[in-house]
C-alpha cells in the first residue's frame, strides 16, 4: 500500500475523500504520529510518576562521590541517584548522590574545583540565582561543618519559591561537593541530626583506611 | 514549469516508446515536483505545525533562564554545532545526486529532528524512562543499560514521525528507498546537531559553572569529532527501512529488507549509545565497540544505497532516452553516469588530470539535463535547450582534452 496519495496543492480535494475539509487519505499517517506523541509524552511520564522510589539505603551502605571519596547515608532513605561502593569492582561507578526520607532530599555533586570552600559556595549560589532560580537567596549566617575525618566544609541556610533548605560546599582533593538539602521547615528540624550524619560521614577513602 | 516557451515539434522527433517510457519514469518518480509545505486539506500539516510549536516552546523554556547567565558557552556551541551542521548539508546534498529533494523538503526535516524530535518528544519521554529504569532496575544497572534502552526507541520512533509527516506531505517526492534515505538522514541531521548543541550548552554548567567557554568547546567538539555515524545515519536506515516496509508507486514492498534496514539504524543506535554497558566498563573495549558500530553502520548504509541505486538509475535512463535518440547525449554517456564500473573505466582510459575533470562536468550537465526535463515535463523549453547545449560544450571540452 501507499500511505497517502493527497490532492495536490490548492486542489480541491476529491469529493469521495473528503471529511470536514481535510483529505481523509492524510487521516492515518497523522493520527499515528499523534499516537506515538501521547504514547511518549502523556503515557510514559505518569508510568514513571506512578511507580515509586523502592531502593533503600542498607545498613553500612556506602555512596561513591568521587574515585576517592564517600558518603554513608542514613540507612532506611530511599536512593534516587548514586553508586553503592563495591570493593570487588575494578570499574566502580561515581557520581551525584540523591537520598530522600522523612520528606526530606539530600542532593550532593561532585566536580573539579580548585578553590576553597567558601569560595565553591560562592560560585553555587550565584549560579543558582543567576540561572537556575531567581528567587534563590541565601538566608543566614554561614557555619563550619567538619566530618568525621576531619574534613571542613561551609554551611548556609537558603531560601526560595521552590524550596527553604541548606546549602553546603565541601572541597577535598581538587574535588568539590555542592550539597543541597531540602524539605518542609517542621521535617528539616526534625531531621536536623540525622542531616549531620550525614554530611559528617563525607570522607576521603585513604584517610578512612589509615 | 519554469515559465519558459515550448517548441510543440519537439516530440515528433521522438518515438512515441521512449517518450511513453520518459513520461511514466517522470510520474512514477515523481522527479520535478515541487514541495508545498502549507497544505491546509492535509492533516499531516497541522499536525507537523502543532508539534514544532510545542517543540519550540520547551526549546524557549529549557534554554531561556540560563542563556544569558553562560551565553559565552550557547554562543560557541551554537557557532561550533552550526558550522558542523552546515558541513554535512553540503555532503548530503552532494550524495543526494539523482533528483535532489527541493530545499524546502530538506529543511521541514532539519526543523522536525531539530525542534519537535528532539524538544517535543524525546526531552520528554527520555526523562521520563530513564527516571523508570533505575527505579525498576537498580542505579547500576541503570548507568550501563538505561541509555541503549531509551534512546533506539524514543529517538527513532520520534525521527520516524517526521518522515511519515512529510511522506504524507510529499508522497510524490518521497518515493524511492533512495529519496527516504536522504531525507531520514537530514531528519537525523536537524537532530544530531541540536542534540550537539544542547549536550554542550549543558556542559557550560558542569564543574560548577566556573568554565562554560571551555567545557562547552570541548564537547562541542567531541560531539561534532562523532555526528557523522550517529543521528543522521541512523534515522538514514529507519526511514529507509520504513519506506520498504510501507510501499509507493515507485518502491514495491519489501517486508523484509526494510525490516533489516529498520532494525539496523535501531542496533546501531543501541551500541553507539550502551558502549559501556556491552564494554563492562573497559574503556579500550568500549573504543572497539564504538569503532565496530561505525563500521557495521556504514557497511549497511553503502548496501542500502546500492540497494536503491537500480531505481534511480533506470529514471535516468528513462527520462534521457529521447536525448539518446535524437543524439543529444550517447548511451555510452549516460552509462557513465548511472554505472561505476563505466565512470572508472572512462577515468582509467583518460589520459590527464584535465580530461578527468572534463568528464565529471560532462556526467554533472547529463545529469543537469535530466533535473531540467523532469522539471518541465519533458518539454523542449529554454531551460531544456540551454542544458543541452551545456552538454554539446562539456563535450567539445571532453574531447580536446582526451585529444
Amino acid at each position: 500500500m501507499t500511505l497517502t496519495h493527497p490532492a495536490r496543492h490548492r486542489e480541491r480535494v476529491p469529493a469521495e475523500h473528503r471529511v470536514l475539509g481535510l483529505d481523509r487519505r492524510t487521516i492515518p499517517a497523522a493520527l499515528i504520529v499523534v499516537v506515538v506523541f501521547v504514547i511518549l509524552t502523556v503515557v510514559l511520564p505518569r508510568v514513571d510518576t506512578a511507580i515509586d522510589w523502592d531502593d533503600p539505603v542498607r545498613p553500612g551502605d556506602r555512596f561513591a562521590l568521587a574515585d576517592t571519596i564517600e558518603i554513608t547515608p542514613t540507612a532506611g532513605w530511599n536512593v534516587e541517584s548514586g553508586y553503592r561502593v563495591d570493593d570487588r569492582d575494578p570499574n566502580q561507578k561515581v557520581g551525584e548522590v540523591t537520598v530522600v526520607g522523612d520528606g526530606v532530599t539530600v542532593d550532593i555533586s561532585p566536580g573539579p574545583f580548585d578553590g576553597t570552600p567558601a569560595e565553591l559556595l560562592d560560585q553555587t549560589d550565584k549560579v543558582t540565582t543567576l540561572a537556575n532560580d531567581p528567587t534563590f537567596r541565601v538566608d543566614g549566617d554561614r557555619t563550619t561543618i567538619t566530618t568525621a575525618t576531619g574534613q571542613t566544609g561551609i554551611l548556609q541556610p537558603y531560601a526560595s519559591v521552590l524550596s527553604d533548605g541548606l546549602a553546603a560546599a565541601f572541597v577535598i582533593d581538587g574535588t568539590g561537593l555542592k550539597v543541597r538539602v531540602y524539605g518542609p521547615p517542621a521535617q528539616m528540624t526534625a531531621s536536623a541530626d540525622t542531616i549531620d550524619d550525614m554530611l559528617t560521614s563525607i570522607r576521603r577513602i585513604d584517610e578512612d583506611n589509615a | 514549469m519554469s515559465g519558459n516557451d515550448i517548441d510543440p515539434s519537439a516530440d515528433s522527433t521522438t518515438t512515441t516508446e521512449t517518450r511513453r517510457r520518459q513520461l511514466e519514469a517522470l510520474e512514477t518518480s515523481g522527479w520535478g515536483e515541487r514541495f508545498h509545505f502549507v497544505q491546509p486539506h492535509n492533516l499531516s500539516f497541522w499536525v507537523y505545525v502543532v508539534l514544532t510549536v510545542i517543540g519550540a516552546h520547551q526549546v524557549w523554556a529549557y534554554f531561556a533562564p540560563e542563556a544569558s547567565f553562560y551565553a559565552g558557552g550557547y554562543a560557541v556551541a551554537a557557532v561550533l554545532c552550526a558550522l558542523c551542521g552546515l558541513a554535512w548539508v553540503a555532503w548530503f546534498r552532494h550524495i543526494d545526486r539523482w533528483e535532489r529533494q527541493p530545499a524546502s523538503l530538506v529543511v521541514a526535516a532539519l526543523t522536525w529532528g531539530a525542534v519537535p524530535a528532539t524538544f517535543a518528544f524525546a526531552m520528554t519521554a527520555n526523562t521520563a524512562m530513564l527516571s523508570i529504569y533505575p527505579k525498576l532496575f537498580g542505579q547500576d544497572w541503570s548507568a550501563d543499560w538505561s541509555a541503549g534502552a531509551t534512546a533506539p526507541i524514543t529517538e527513532e520512533a520520534a525521527k520516524l514521525c517526521g518522515f511519515l509527516l512529510l511522506l504524507s506531505l510529499a508522497p510524490r517526492l518521497i518515493r524511492t528507498a533512495n529519496d527516504a534515505l536522504i531525507v531520514g538522514a537530514f531528519i537525523g541531521l536537524g537532530f544530531g546537531v541540536f542534540e550537539d548543541f544542547l549536550y554542550a550548552v549543558n556542559a557550560s554548567a558542569s564543574d560548577f559553572g566556573t568554565d562554560p567557554v571551555g567545557n562547552a568547546v570541548q564537547v562541542s567538539m567531541t560531539r561534532i569529532a562523532f555526528s557523522f555515524v550517529s543521528h543522521p545515519l541512523f534515522s538514514a536506515l529507519v526511514c529507509g527501512g520504513a519506506l520498504y516496509l510501507i510501499g509507493t508507486a515507485a518502491q514495491p514492498r519489501r517486508l523484509g529488507l526494510g525490516s533489516a534496514l529498520v532494525a539496523a539504524g535501531v542496533f546501531l543506535h543501541f551500541t553507539w549509545d550502551d558502549g559501556a554497558g556491552i564494554s563492562g566498563g573497559n574503556g579500550l573495549l568500549a573504543i572497539g565497540v564504538m569503532i565496530a558500530s561505525i563500521v557495521f553502520g556504514l557497511t549497511v548504509l553503502t548496501i542500502a544505497f546500492r540497494r536503491a541505486a537500480p531505481r534511480e538509475h533506470q529514471f535516468v535512463r528513462d527520462v534521457l532516452r529521447p536525448e539518446i535518440d535524437q543524439r543529444i547525449v550517447t548511451e555510452a554517456e549516460v552509462d557513465s553516469v548511472v554505472n561505476k564500473k563505466a565512470r572508472k573505466a572512462r577515468r582509467k582510459a583518460a589520459p590527464n588530470r584535465a580530461a578527468r575533470r572534463a568528464d565529471t562536468h560532462l556526467r554533472t550537465a547529463i545529469l543537469d539535463l535530466a533535473h531540467d526535463i523532469a522539471r518541465d515535463k519533458g518539454a523542449d523549453t529554454n531551460a531544456v535547450r540551454h542544458s543541452r547545449a551545456e552538454v554539446q560544450r562539456l563535450r567539445t571540452r571532453t574531447e580536446l582534452t582526451h585529444s
